[in-house]
């Protein structure tokens, strides 16, 4: 499984029609942003991600998987409801932390959700 | 540092040993909050305080592998994961903490403790109260296709092919005519007509579906239960044989099974019918915009379907044998047919279908319907895109290998329960559409399967209220009822000990647009023997559903004549009539209406 790092909208959106990972299933998550010293705004977001790091370690050696980690913005341009992370059809977030399959806008793990029992079911 | 097989092995031993386990640390507050909460309710406990040992580190690394939570406190009842402080204090304020611990332990050799066949309404419902109670739980759902190759996912029939999928079209065909009536209220509307787009209610209502069958499938995981995609059949009382999509077989036991393998559309023996015609189960999904519609059936499938379609604009027929919604209140019926015939539903009477044949092959294509008349034989044809059946479903009980076990079947699929869900078969339960005599309704399989899971395993006594359940039939005129039907009351109580109140009911929203002030109905059947007691409600008008809800709350509470005139109404509803009935049917006083 491949990670690839990336940050706000527009390099979302390039990432996941790339060529090289067009036909893989990507699994996306999606995170507020840590400042210079690594801290983020977003407190949930910090629990929930070595929770799915743990959970990742199932397909780490699958390479039909590609892990995109998304860092949405801070916290002010997040809490605009008409940001394209929250409009966008194909994403249709509605909080931080979202894990989802990329593809899949009706099938997201928020919150609680992102915990060791529940996450492999994106992995089916 | 990866952590050592010791700390690993601490951490799953002490999770092992002892029944009410607290990972804790003794500088924390939740941590206290969790073991004060066990003191108060005399639990033993046993807290590791891993702040006091060496490698806290590594024990809360090894917890986050195991329960998939890094933080303190982490509580495990029998072994199994519970959470944080706030689950704890959760599944207490639920009264679940307790159950959990002092649950008998498993005493079989199954791999389960309760396995539920079918994960619609009442399986799914059951399955996760068993879990939450801290059984070892299994829930096998698969879907049949329709003979037109039509599948979906998890959650039964309510929310793929039922309820949901009907109530948001009865939606849509409802805003159709609001849009109508906005115009007497000033909305000034373009020209052009406005249109209904198939394809665009079909995907929006299936997007909803979608979402969710997936919070179905994800709470499966919260809580624990094992969902498998597969159909499921009794091999001996303790063992099913699972086939999945790829016919992958599978064994698995358990002490108890639930049944809850709801129903299916029936089909007519009569050629064509297969081949050619959709039921419910294809129509809310179809790819394409049915066109001129022939349904046949007088059920509340068949009218429901009917008056959605009418209502986005479709030419709808409506083929009946005898009556409408057969078991419901007969004047009720006739008054809801009677409205869906005046906004230009056609109806064939007294008519059977005889054979559909092919004209043309498409999307829709065209059928050619043959009909006899029920009193003269005179056989009628027609043409029609679409021909859908609602003629009845059947519970789908009879390949399931209920037979091998001797759990007895009646001939039409349903299966014989005692008051407390238990088939003849001591360890096999059965809930929903399926138990014999019970209401088929979504609200009746999720209570029943609560109750029964808690009186498995909570220690309950609770038995399932089948008695006064209200219910909807959502026509284009909406019609809702509690308790009796004016038939059913006359032959339980006879008529003379009877008395009926009515009147019609002209609705203030339709007064602007003009409407017929003589069309919405209620009524009230009261029994002269218990002090006057409603024993039947019966409303035909908008809201149905959300009027007739709080009054079967009333009537649970045994509400009479009296107490309903005593209680003031709210100005201006049309739920408020109920409040002043005063005209009785036997009087035949009139009860036209033609405004204030
Ligand atoms: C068109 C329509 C509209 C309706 N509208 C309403 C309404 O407005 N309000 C209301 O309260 N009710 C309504 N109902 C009724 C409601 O849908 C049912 O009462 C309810 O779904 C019954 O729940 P259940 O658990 O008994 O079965 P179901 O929900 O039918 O679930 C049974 C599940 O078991 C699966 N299954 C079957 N056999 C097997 C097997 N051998 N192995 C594994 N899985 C199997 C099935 O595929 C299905 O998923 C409607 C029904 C229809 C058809």
């Amino acid at each position: 499984m491949k990670e690839i790092k990336v940050q706000g909208f527009d390099e979302f959106m390039s990432a996941v029609v790339s060529p090289d990972i067009k036909d893989k299933i990507i699994i996306c998550l999606f995170t507020g942003d840590k400042d210079e010293n690594g801290k983020s705004w977003c407190p949930d977001c910090v629990t929930s991600e070595p929770i799915v790091r743990k959970s990742l370690e199932l397909i780490k050696d699958d390479d039909s998987f590609v892990f995109v980690y998304c860092s949405v913005g801070g916290r002010a341009f997040w809490k605009d409801k008409s940001n394209p992370f929250r409009t966008n059809d194909k994403l249709k977030l509605n909080g931080v932390p979202t894990l989802m399959k990329w593809g899949f806008p009706n099938e997201k793990l928020v919150e609680d959700q992102i915990s060791a029992d529940v996450i492999p079911i994106l992995f089916e | 540092m990866p952590p050592t097989e010791n700390v690993r092995s601490l951490v799953e031993q002490n999770i092992k040993d002892n029944p009410v386990m607290v990972f804790s640390k003794t500088t924390c507050g939740f941590c206290s909050k969790v073991k004060s909460l066990f003191d108060e309710l005399k639990v033993t406990y046993k807290a590791l305080e891993i702040n006091q040992l060496e490698n806290s580190a590594e024990v809360q690394s090894v917890l986050l592998e195991v329960s998939g939570q890094q933080t303190v406190p982490n509580v495990y009842i029998k072994g199994r994961h519970l959470g944080g402080c706030d689950a704890t204090f959760k599944a207490h304020s639920e009264g679940l903490l307790l159950k959990m611990i002092e649950a008998p332990s498993s005493t079989h050799e199954y791999e389960y403790d309760l396995i539920v066949i079918g994960g619609g309404s009442g399986g799914l419902a059951a399955s996760k109260r068993a879990s939450e109670l801290g059984k070892k739980v299994a829930v096998c759902d698969f879907v049949q296709p329709t003979p037109k190759g039509v599948s979906w996912g998890l959650g039964g029939t309510c929310v793929n092919v039922g309820c949901i999928p009907k109530k948001l079209m009865h939606q849509a065909s409802m805003l159709g005519k609001s849009i109508e009536d906005a115009k007497s209220f000033g909305w000034q509307l373009t020209s052009e007509p406005v249109k209904n787009k198939w394809e665009g209610m079909v995907e929006a209502v299936q997007n909803y579906i979608g979402s969710l069958n997936w919070g179905y499938r994800v709470q499966l995981r919260e809580k624990k239960v094992n969902y498998v995609n597969a159909y499921a059949k009794f091999e001996d009382q303790h063992t099913i044989t699972t086939v999945n999509r790829r016919g992958k077989e599978t064994k698995m036991t358990a002490d108890k099974f639930i049944v809850a393998v709801g129903e299916r559309p029936r089909y007519p023996d009569i050629p064509g019918a297969k081949e050619h015609c959709i039921t419910s189960d294809d129509l809310f999904s179809l790819p394409y915009c049915p066109g001129k519609t022939l349904v046949i059936g007088a059920s509340y499938v068949a009218l429901e379907c009917a008056g959605f379609l009418k209502g986005i604009g479709l030419d709808v027929t409506v083929m009946v044998r005898s009556i409408f919604l057969r078991g419901f209140d007969q004047q009720m019926a006739d008054k809801a047919a009677g409205y869906m015939e005046k906004e230009g539903v056609q109806f064939l009477r007294r008519c059977v279908p005889v054979k559909i044949e092919q004209v043309e092959a498409g999307e829709p294509g065209l059928l050619r319907v043959t009909g006899k008349m029920t009193e003269n034989g005179e056989e009628v044809t027609g043409d029609y895109n679409t021909v859908i059946l609602a003629i009845g479903r059947d519970s789908v009980t009879k390949t399931i290998g209920l037979d091998k076990i001797n759990v007895q079947v009646s001939k039409n699929g349903k299966v014989p329960v005692n008051d407390y869900d238990q088939t003849n078969v001591e360890n096999i339960f059965c809930i929903g559409d399926n138990g014999e005599g019970k209401p088929e309704l979504t609200p009746v399989a999720i209570h029943a399967g609560r109750l029964l899971s808690e009186r498995l395993y909570g220690g309950s006594t609770l038995k399932c209220d089948y008695e006064g359940v209200p219910t909807t039939v959502f026509t284009p005129l909406e019609y809702s009822c509690c308790g009796l039907s004016e038939e059913a009351a006359i032959a339980k109580y006879g008529e003379d000990n009877l008395e009926v109140y009515h009147t019609n009911v002209w609705p203030l929203e339709w007064s602007v647009p003009g409407h017929d002030n003589n069309t919405c109905y209620v009524k009230a059947i009261t029994n002269k023997l218990d002090s006057e007691r409603v024993i039947g409600l019966h409303y035909l008008g908008p809201n149905a559903g959300e009027v007739m809800q709080g009054f079967a709350a009333a009537m649970k509470c045994g509400i009479t004549k009296a107490q309903l005139d005593q209680t003031i109404g709210i100005h201006p509803t049309t739920a408020e009539l109920f409040t002043t009935l005063n005209v009785t049917k036997r009087s035949g006083a009139a009860i036209d209406q033609s405004g204030c």
